[in-house]
């Protein structure tokens, strides 16, 4: 599937297909129609390649290669894409960009693009037609041929390759055995390594690489890192054995611009030996890969927890001068890894037990000589060696009239079996300081054995001293009392306790009482409230009040005057001074305007409105009166009778007035 | 300047009102293991072998018991192996962390008392010989104002205050004659006015207690450090560059490796290990 493509795409789809055909000069008229029709366009040619096996079995993962190498930097490739059938299962693309620069009769070609790689697999069996792969090149997308991929049942490729094994063991250009590495487009995906002239595997099985770098999947089609620690929950100060291992896809590969994760909550011991960076070619499955350990440490958790390591980072690159340029700017980063760390149990946890001892470990010691005179020294020294981190120190017996001196320590580590081991020599020298048979006691190193699940601890007996009598002065041994006798502490008698007297509980905080808050500010504030509310009741009383009190103010003035205007004899103002009164106190108790209501309604519409019917009616028959004696001239006394009426009719309605809100007098 | 009678008086109702805040006397006995331990750490500071005491008393520490006893026995021990050829650095501020622990299970021991202002002396002695500073160091005025009476102090202040407000309210409100009117409204401002004050200084106290822990430094010198983990330089307002060794810190946060703290007007980080946790009570 190589080809050269220009665009405008037509131009460059007539130029593949006649190419191989005949038509040396139908390609030459194809270009020249080309440029015809788009002068103005910067041609750039694009080299295209895909690569992938022709047979796979079902369920097989299979790669496929898509290379797109541009003469201009400018029109360089990007967007890669391959369009699968449905029932492929298709990963990627993991993209690496390429740059290649040939010399040739002092001409220098430089090329820019990409390799995009996807990882395929299907449970259908059958011919299908994949692709075409195709990029954005120059602002146009830009294929390549399409391809058949053949999906075969289970076992049918397996035994072609038995048979291709009896014939050859290994075939460094055809590691695989299925793929047809003449058929054009149907490469093999190691197929690219012959053309770069990478170094593949000499004449040897495939199968002899170590177990530590089996690998169930590949995370990467290309490369990848993958961290390991193991155990995954230990208690503090447990060895972890921390490894990271390096894979890659296109051959040999170097590991640059390492990034160490940050081992803040460990310590730790690097275990690599010199050979840990020799890639090695192992299988993936059924492809072939090379693999690398390039970390190898045993860490030891500081503290309990949930402890993280971070992610390493390397950058993949080609070994050698002619390195696959596949791994050019592969940068890739191991998984994180949490580790649970406790601590051992509490319970059978032997006094003078550090936290972080934890191994299998052994101690021995030397005492000489075992006669000495008094206010003279001894050498002791002391091994402890075993599995695990050793520890810094131990407590010494502490014995009246015996003085240890500052060691001398020696520490030699080793790498045993994947775990890390070795022994620390403490050299001491103990003075002996009173005469007599001094025992020097036991040294003990209380130590948690993780293979066990239980303390252990390891101790040595260092036996007694015969101390002569010596004539040195008595005043050496009492200098340092002297010397801490102006310390304050030194007045104090520093006797322990040694009864457990009684403990007083834990204090009551009131504060935390439930409600407290609201039972502190409740007193004043539901006085404060109960004023409030009084003082808002006085005022709305008092609000309507006034508004009463101003209603049947002026009824009762119009009712005066009303009476005077009657004593004076001119009963028609009379009149009208009543139907005033009568008609404001009917529309501050009831709303309703009485005079723009026809009088036959008018006692209908007061009803509705709430009043009972005998007042509405007295209320009309009032109004109708008034109306006589206004227009005529009826007899006064009939006024007089029927303002004593309306008298109550009208404090009725300005009491009335009082509940109802909103209206106005 | 104080008012040494006020003071007194002030003391004496804070005792009462912790002596009624404890409802009961319990007793706290250990289990047989920790007893075990504590008899064998008695025995073992007594034949003046601190380190085996310690061994004792640190692991009957990290079972989780806590008594004012073996507490104090674990001062003790660490006064003695201070003072002894395996003295290790830190001893003393163990030993402040161990008696404060003791004051904490049990507050008035005066022997604990006693020995806790025996060992900040020997260690202001300590630093003022090699020419450092010493130990005191003042806080802000909000804390030391929270801090100088217990909380319960604030708790009875208060709740006494707002009876008062809501009597001198009630009298306001209700009273006859205005003399007694405005008896009550004097009264109820007054009241009024020490009920909001004793309320904020008892949230503040509620606050500190919830939000902050005590923290004694149990190294030579607690270095300051920013909330990155870097050192920080002396400035003008910080004359020093760590908290010397038995100081009382308040701890505002805690990670992994680092904590907030307040040690007088200074506020920065120092390494959890630096410090040792008083346990709340």
């Amino acid at each position: 599937m190589n080809r050269a493509a220009r665009w405008p795409l037509p131009v460059a789809i007539v130029a593949q297909r006649v190419r191989g055909a005949s038509g040396r000069i139908v390609v030459t008229c194809a270009a020249a129609v080309a440029v015809v029709l788009q002068p103005q366009v910067a041609y750039a040619e694009l080299r295209l390649n895909t690569q992938a096996p022709a047979k796979v079995e079902v369920g097989q993962r299979f790669s496929v290669q898509f290379t797109a190498m541009a003469d201009s930097s400018d029109d360089s490739p990007s967007q890669p894409k391959l369009p699968v059938p449905t029932n492929f299962a298709i990963q990627g693309p993991s993209v690496s960009t390429q740059r290649q620069v040939n010399m040739s009769f002092g001409h220098i070609d430089n090329r820019t693009g990409i390799n995009a790689t996807w990882i395929l697999a299907s449970n259908t069996v059958g011919r299908f037609r994949l692709g075409p792969a195709s990029v954005i090149s120059g602002g146009h997308q830009v294929s390549d041929k399409a391809f058949i991929v053949e999906i075969v049942p289970a076992g049918s490729i397996s035994g072609q390759r038995q048979r291709t094994g009896r014939r050859s063991p290994f075939d460094p250009f055809d590691p695989f055995g299925d793929f047809d590495p003449f058929s054009g487009p149907l490469l093999p995906p190691m197929g690219q390594l012959r053309q770069l002239g990478q170094t593949l595997p000499e004449q040897v099985e495939i199968n002899g690489w170590p177990h530590e770098l089996d690998i169930a999947t590949a995370r990467d089609p290309v490369a990848f890192l993958d961290a390991r620690a193991t155990p995954k929950k230990v208690v503090v100060g447990q060895q972890i054995s921390y490894s990271v291992f390096a894979y890659g896809h296109a051959g040999l590969f170097e590991c640059g611009n390492p990034t160490q994760p940050s081992f803040k909550d460990f310590l730790n011991h690097d275990l690599i030996d010199g050979d840990g960076n020799r890639e090695q070619p192992m299988k993936i499955g059924t492809e072939v890969w090379y693999a690398s350990k390039i970390q190898d440490r045993a860490l030891f958790p500081l503290r309990a927890g949930k402890l993280v390591i971070e992610p390493m980072r390397v950058q993949f690159r080609g070994a050698g001068q002619m390195g696959n340029p596949q791994y050019d700017n592969v940068q890739r980063e191991s998984q994180p890894l949490t580790i649970t760390v406790v601590e051992p149990p509490l319970n059978g946890r032997p006094a003078g037990y550090r936290l972080g001892d934890v191994g299998q470990f052994q101690l021995t010691a030397t005492v000489e000589p075992r006669e000495v005179s008094a206010h003279e020294a001894v050498a002791v020294n002391v091994t402890l060696s075993g599995i695990g981190k050793l520890p810094q120190n131990f407590d010494l017996p502490e014995i009246k009239g015996v003085e240890w001196l500052e060691p001398t320590t020696n520490e030699a580590v080793e790498r045993k079996g994947g775990k890390l081991a070795g022994t620390r020599t403490w050299q001491y020298v103990v003075k002996l300081n009173e005469a007599g048979n001094v025992n020097l006691g036991k040294l003990a190193l209380p130590y948690w054995d993780p293979d066990h699940a239980r303390y252990e601890v390891a101790s040595v007996d260092l036996g007694q001293i015969r101390v002569k009598p010596s004539a040195v002065a008595d005043a050496e041994a009492s200098a340092a009392p002297a010397a801490s006798a102006t310390d304050p502490t030194a007045e104090l008698p520093l006797v322990p306790r040694d009864k457990l007297a009684e403990a007083p509980p834990p204090p009551q905080y009131w504060a935390d009482t439930r409600h407290f808050w609201l039972l502190l500010f409740l007193g004043p504030l539901s006085v404060i409230a109960s004023m409030g509310l009084k003082s808002l009741a006085s005022a709305v009383n008092a609000k309507f009040t006034s508004k009463r009190d101003s209603v049947k103010r002026r009824t009762g003035t119009q009712m005066a005057t009303c009476r005077q205007i009657l004593a004076n004899g001119d009963a028609p103002a009379a009149a009208s001074a009543l139907e005033k009164a009568l008609v404001l106190a009917i529309e501050a108790a009831t709303g309703i305007r009485a005079r723009g209501i026809v009088r036959d309604e008018l006692a209908s519409t007061l009803t509705t409105a709430g009043l009972e019917q005998t007042n509405a009616d007295a209320i009309v028959e009032t109004l109708n009166v008034c109306d006589a004696v206004r227009f005529t001239g009826s007899e006064p006394q009939l006024l007089a009778r029927a303002i004593d009426r309306a008298q109550p009719l009208i404090d009725s309605l300005c009491r009335r007035s009082v509940p109802v809100k909103g209206r106005g007098t | 300047m104080k008012n040494p009678s006020f003071k007194s008086g002030a003391v004496l109702l804070a005792g009462l009102i912790l002596s009624t805040s404890a409802v009961a006397v319990a007793t706290e006995s250990l289990d047989p293991e920790s007893q075990s331990l504590f008899n064998k750490a008695t025995t073992a500071i007594k034949a003046d072998a601190p380190s085996e005491a310690l061994a004792a008393l640190e692991q009957i520490a990290d079972r989780g018991v806590l008594h004012p006893e073996a507490s104090y026995d674990r001062a003790i021990a660490y006064i003695k192996r201070a003072h002894s050829q395996r003295a290790q650095s830190g001893d003393l501020g163990r030993a402040v962390a161990a008696l404060e622990e003791t004051l904490v299970l049990r507050p008035g021991d005066a022997e604990a008392e006693a020995t806790l202002a025996a060992v900040h002396a020997e260690l202001s002695r300590e630093r003022s010989r090699k020419g450092a500073q010493s130990l005191l160091e003042r806080p802000p005025l909000g804390r030391a104002l929270v801090r100088l009476l217990p909380e319960n102090f604030w708790v009875v202040t208060a709740l006494g205050a707002s009876v008062c407000c809501t009597f001198g309210l009630l009298a306001a409100w209700l009273a006859g004659s205005p003399r007694r009117r405005f008896v009550g409204r004097v009264v109820a401002s007054i009241a009024g006015a020490s009920c909001l004050l004793a309320s904020g200084l008892l949230h503040a106290a509620v606050q500190m207690r919830h939000e902050l822990r005590t923290g004694i430094v149990i190294v030579p010198e607690a270095r300051l450090r920013d909330a990155a983990g870097l050192p920080l330089p002396v400035t003008v307002t910080r004359d020093t560059v760590g908290i010397p060794e038995g100081a009382r810190v308040d701890v505002s946060k805690i990670n992994d490796r680092f904590c907030e703290v307040l040690w007088g007007e200074t506020q920065a980080y120092v390494e959890s290990s630096d410090l040792q946790l008083l346990p709340k009570r």
